[in-house]
């Protein structure tokens, strides 16, 4: 069992948290959110800081928002890199429905917008707590090729 | 560590926002694997390929949405080259499997195959499944919520790419110099979530988790 660091008052913090959301904004998305930490958490059972870094490593990553704005910077910069890509707009995806295989644009799909969110320094701080409880378990250079010996 | 309670409540009121804004969770999908496929074209231009392509529609790339053929005659894919060297780069294809190999047979059932989310290969040719022989780099694409379960299956892919050896000179250079696989081919776990930060270790099998935001 790994010695409590704070880990047990975060997660407590997390649960209220998640209480006053869910008085306040519903139960559906709540849960959902619920259930990301629920389930990170799970990982880690007898050390409290790991799971509460798990918990807010799934509230940062909760559902991802790229907006149109960002698919346009990230279509930029392949094109710059790939000959015959000049004025890329859009990615779409051909998928295959009852009524026949259709083409899905991807940037019709994705928000304008996104909404405001954490400051650059407060999310440095959860992500550094979040890494510090959940350090690669080998930090030195995860590419060395090992494996067994001939 | 400063962490209260005000900044994990802020933090939850942002994702339960930004979830609300998203969107479509494929579409979210599909724009982190956009990122992948860039991280990728930038390391291999780095080693000095030229890339190019030649889309079916001006201003559009088209990909499978799906596990898909290489030889769909509406995708398209990009094609790297120096003075020796040719290789593909291809979305959501799938390729036949070691165990598949085994078995002798060129029927392709469904368990004979796996897509691979962005690889890259060696020129294919014009069959439908390309080999797993074929791949040069494998690589698979989370976001979102972290979930063990995505490392039980790129381990499981790990084991249809190849057998477990000792370290080899790598398929993929520009990557990694030694994979300890045979083929020696890297594949590679990107996760937009730190919870994927802890299973480094696991490049002892061949399989890189590397957690990528995107």
């Amino acid at each position: 069992m790994a010695k409590d660091q704070g880990g047990e008052e975060r997660i407590r913090a997390i649960k209220e948290a998640l209480d006053i959301l869910d008085r306040e904004l519903g139960r559906e998305i709540v849960e959902s959110l619920r259930s990301a930490i629920v389930e990170a958490m799970q990982e880690y059972e007898g050390d409290t800081n790991a799971q509460a870094a798990a918990a807010l490593a799934a509230v940062l990553d909760f559902r991802p928002v790229t907006t149109q704005g960002a698919l346009s910077e990230t279509l930029d910069e392949i094109a710059g890199l790939v000959e015959g890509l000049t004025g890329l707009e859009d990615v779409q995806y051909v998928v295959e429905t009852l009524e026949g295989p259709r083409a899905y644009s991807i940037r019709s799909h994705l928000p304008t917008e996104s909404p405001a969110g954490l400051t650059d320094n407060e999310e440095a701080e959860l992500e550094s707590y979040i890494v510090q409880y959940l350090a690669p378990d080998e930090p030195s250079d995860q590419r060395a090729p090992r494996g067994p010996q001939p | 560590m400063t962490i209260n309670k005000p900044l994990i409540l802020k933090a939850m009121r942002v994702a339960i926002a930004r979830a609300k804004a998203s969107g479509s969770p494929y579409a979210q999908g599909k724009a982190y694997e956009l990122r992948v496929l860039l991280k990728l074209l930038r390391i291999i231009d780095g080693a000095g390929y030229t890339l190019t392509c030649a889309p079916k529609q001006a201003g559009v790339l088209t990909f499978g949405g799906g596990p898909c053929k290489a030889n769909h005659p509406q995708h398209d894919f990009i094609s790297g080259s120096t003075s020796t060297h040719k290789l593909e780069i291809r979305v959501s294809v799938q390729v036949t499997t070691l165990s598949h190999s085994w078995k002798g047979t060129k029927v392709v059932k469904a368990a004979d195959r796996h897509e691979i989310d962005v690889g890259v290969y060696r020129p294919i040719a014009t069959r439908s499944y390309p080999a797993f022989s074929e791949l040069i780099l494998g690589a698979s694409c989370k976001t979102g919520s972290w979930c063990k379960a995505y490392v039980r299956e790129a381990l499981g892919m790990r084991r249809e790419l190849g057998f477990l050896t000792s370290a080899k000179a790598s398929s993929a250079p520009w990557f990694t110099a030694a994979v300890p696989c045979d083929p020696p081919v890297p594949f590679i776990l990107y996760a937009s979530n730190a919870g994927s930060a802890v299973y480094a270790s696991l490049a002892a099998l061949g399989l890189y988790v590397e957690h990528y935001k995107g």
